[in-house]
């Protein structure tokens, strides 16, 4: 690295060299990604990809070429060169929860431009690092951002890098690299005012020496569904473990029970407390929300993986009894937003009276199936205590893609760790 | 063979008793009947009665001048006629006595309590229908848990439901009278088919206090529609025989193939809603379900039985 002058004007204009030095240097590594639609020959999306370790090796997000791999009959991955060459590219391997795919590519092109091959920076770096981030802003051509590195995102399961730089739309899949040009990590999210999301090198470095480099790798027989099934599988399961492993969930004292709380430090806790305040107000209502940021992108209508468990404490206000109480008081199940009918069925439910450490509870075990994968189901787990005449404790849990045995071994914890105050 | 013992007052004032075993009776005023009246207000072939399956009935043959029977007026075919009760035609008064005791059981099924008697009187069934008609919306708007969905138009659109409801009841009831040409009023029906509706109304309410307070578990809507289809075939039952002088097994036959009706549709809309398969609970509201009977389960009973619930049962039918 060089080093930098001590005035002001002096560090901005090495910088302005810094960066078009830099984008001379490495702008023939990054190639434009189109999802072709093959009907119409008309793009369906647009991202960006870099060559890695290999001139014929393409990374890029999985969420970029999704479609192919949900519908590879319908569309095929184009790359474009810097020059304005085009040709066709190959899937290779994903990882969904990283949100990496490889692609194979460029036969047809085999270095007669000259690539630029990205390979991994192999030192650490520390908060307020700068580094560069080059993409196909908006599929109006390549460009090149610079910010900073602010450590592994907190509260999350995923490891992914805060990055103080503009990642916009089409920069999905643009290399994250430092002033030398090695690879920090690929651009992956944004959630506006100069927040985005890169994610880690070592699990591209992963995926390629499983996938690439050790040849274990053949194209999946049963189709990349399959294969897309298995990573969801894995991830939940993941979290399960990780929930069952914990020896005993810290709790929260919720007015007439103790609930689990806090139960690991990617789940947001949020909680509310307010009177419905109706012409007939006649309840008062106490939430708690816990959920985590996360979830698995397979296609644009279909978000798996994010756990959400809710509390709701309703007490009556103003009803005579407590079957006019009950009565007035809907309880619906939860169903994630983030799925649409077009991939999952409609719900199993197994409800039943049961005795849930001393108070009698009714219990609704839902499955909605996801239609394209036969393992996994969304889980809407619902509990409504019966005993208590004036309050009534509604809670759910709700977790997407995630196989029976697991659903079966969360909400059983689940009902362990509840603990009532009378 | 049963015996009929006619007891005849002839101008209101003179009595006579005659028995007879071969039925129908064939009464006029030509020399062909078997009781031959000399009254200048009845016809040479007015009446015949006669006993179909135990039951009396009157038989007009072709009179222009009808038959007081209990105090109404009445023409006609098959008019059921109670033992003792008088039948009057022209200025003869006739009572009819069965020595048989098979004739005198179907006296009871023709026997009002006295309380409907009472309650079918005009001036007292109008406000009755009318108190019940607001008892069982009022209720139902108290039970309900106050005015979140209950608007006041509600109320008054229920009213009206329930009201047009009875109506078309007591109107079918009106229609198969005509046809059978005996009418029970219509009036008595109203207050019958109310009786036996604040009877359901309470037994269904009373049933989720009952659950509620006894921790039990059952398909309450189930309970319901049984508590409702055998009232449902009681009141069916009991309109037949006093509008109609059908047979018992005849009467039996009918109010079954109802309730099988009834039964069938009902299961086939509690099989519909279960066909996608979900259940009726996850969107609704939970209360009706919170009813509980039996035996309250522990975790693992309940989580052996997720177990071996097959979640994917409505995604493999459609594969």
């Amino acid at each position: 690295m060089k080093n930098l002058p001590h005035s002001v004007e002096e560090n901005a204009s090495v910088i302005v060299s810094l960066g078009k030095d830099l984008y001379s240097k490495v702008n023939k590594g990054v190639y434009r990604i189109h999802v072709i639609d093959m009907v119409s020959s008309k793009k369906a999306s647009a991202g960006s990809a870099f060559f890695f370790r290999r001139d014929d090796i393409l990374i890029t997000n999985y969420h970029v070429v999704s479609q192919v791999v949900n519908y590879p009959d319908n569309y095929e991955i184009r790359w474009i060169s810097p020059s304005g060459k085009e040709g066709i590219a190959r899937l290779y391997a994903i990882d969904l929860i990283h949100d990496i795919s490889i692609l194979k590519c460029c036969d047809e092109l085999h270095n007669e431009e000259g690539v630029f091959v990205f390979d991994a920076r192999k030192e650490d770096i520390s908060k307020g690092f700068k580094i560069f981030s080059l993409g196909n802003l908006f599929d109006r051509g390549v460009i090149i951002v610079d910010g900073l590195y602010n450590g592994i995102v907190e509260n999350s399961w995923y490891n992914r890098f805060l990055f103080s730089g503009a990642i916009n739309p089409g920069m999905s899949g643009g290399p994250a690299i430092d002033v030398n040009g090695n690879l920090i990590g690929i651009n992956v999210a944004t959630e506006g005012n100069n927040v985005s999301y890169i994610v880690p090198t070592k699990f591209l470095v992963e995926l390629y020496e499983n996938t690439v480099e050790n040849d274990e790798y053949n194209p999946p027989s049963e189709g990349w569904l399959d294969v897309v099934e298995k990573q969801v599988a894995q991830y939940t399961h993941k979290i399960v473990e990780r929930l069952l492993a914990i020896k005993e969930w810290p709790k929260t004292d919720f007015d007439i029970a103790l609930l689990p709380a806090d139960i690991d430090p990617a789940l947001n806790v949020w909680t509310q407390n307010q009177d419905v305040r109706d012409s007939d107000a006649k309840q008062r209502i106490k939430v708690m929300k816990i959920y985590n940021n996360d979830y698995i992108f397979v296609v644009p209508d279909l978000l798996l993986g994010r756990l959400l468990i809710d509390y709701y404490l309703i007490t009556s206000l103003g009803y005579h009894n407590a079957v006019q109480f009950y009565k007035a008081t809907p309880i619906n199940m939860l169903y994630s937003p983030w799925i649409t009918d077009k991939h999952i069925a409609p719900p199993v439910c197994k409800s039943d009276f049961v005795d849930v450490n001393g108070v009698n509870c009714k219990l609704f075990f839902c499955m909605r199936p996801l239609r394209e994968f036969k393992s996994l189901y969304e889980l809407s787990f619902s509990l409504v205590s019966l005993d208590f005449p004036k309050q009534i404790l509604n809670s759910d849990i709700n977790i997407s893609g995630i196989t029976k045995e697991d659903a079966i071994r969360l909400v059983e914890r689940f009902l362990k760790e509840i603990t009532w105050k009378r | 063979m049963e015996e009929i013992v006619v007891e005849i007052t002839h101008q209101m004032s003179f009595v006579e008793y005659k028995v007879f075993n071969r039925f129908p009776i064939r009464i006029g005023r030509a020399f062909d009947n078997d009781l031959i009246l000399a009254d200048p207000f009845i016809s040479p072939h007015h009446l015949e009665v006669g006993i179909n399956n135990g039951l009396l009935y009157a038989n007009e043959v072709g009179n222009e001048n009808g038959v007081f029977y209990n105090k109404h007026h009445y023409w006609g075919r098959f008019i059921p006629i109670q033992i003792g009760e008088e039948v009057v035609i022209g200025n003869t008064k006739m009572r009819f006595f069965a020595k048989d005791s098979e004739v005198k059981k179907t006296r009871l099924l023709y026997k009002m309590p006295g309380f409907i008697k009472f309650l079918s009187k005009d001036h007292v069934a109008v406000p009755f229908i009318l108190i019940v008609i607001l008892f069982i919306s009022l209720t139902d708007y108290l039970l309900s848990g106050g005015a979140k969905d209950f608007p006041a138009i509600k109320i008054v659109m229920d009213i009206i439901a329930r009201f047009v409801f009875a109506s078309m009841w007591c109107g079918f009831w009106a229609l198969i009278g005509k046809v059978a040409k005996h009418s029970p009023k219509f009036l008595f029906q109203m207050v019958t088919f109310f009786l036996i509706y604040v009877l359901y109304f309470l037994c269904s309410y009373g049933l989720n206090y009952i659950g509620y307070i006894f921790n039990m578990a059952f398909s309450l809507a189930m309970l319901q529609f049984l508590l409702f289809g055998i009232i449902f075939g009681i009141l069916f039952y009991a309109n037949l025989s006093i509008a109609t002088t059908l047979s018992r097994k005849f009467k039996l036959i009918i109010t079954s193939i109802l309730l099988i009706i009834i039964l069938f549709i009902s299961v086939v809309y509690y099989s519909y809603s279960k066909k996608d398969g979900s259940i009726y609970e996850p969107n609704a509201s939970i209360y009706p379900s919170f009813v509980m009977i039996g035996k309250v389960k522990d975790i693992p009973q309940f989580i052996e039985e997720v177990n071996h619930t097959d979640f994917r049962l409505a995604v493999k039918k459609n594969e």
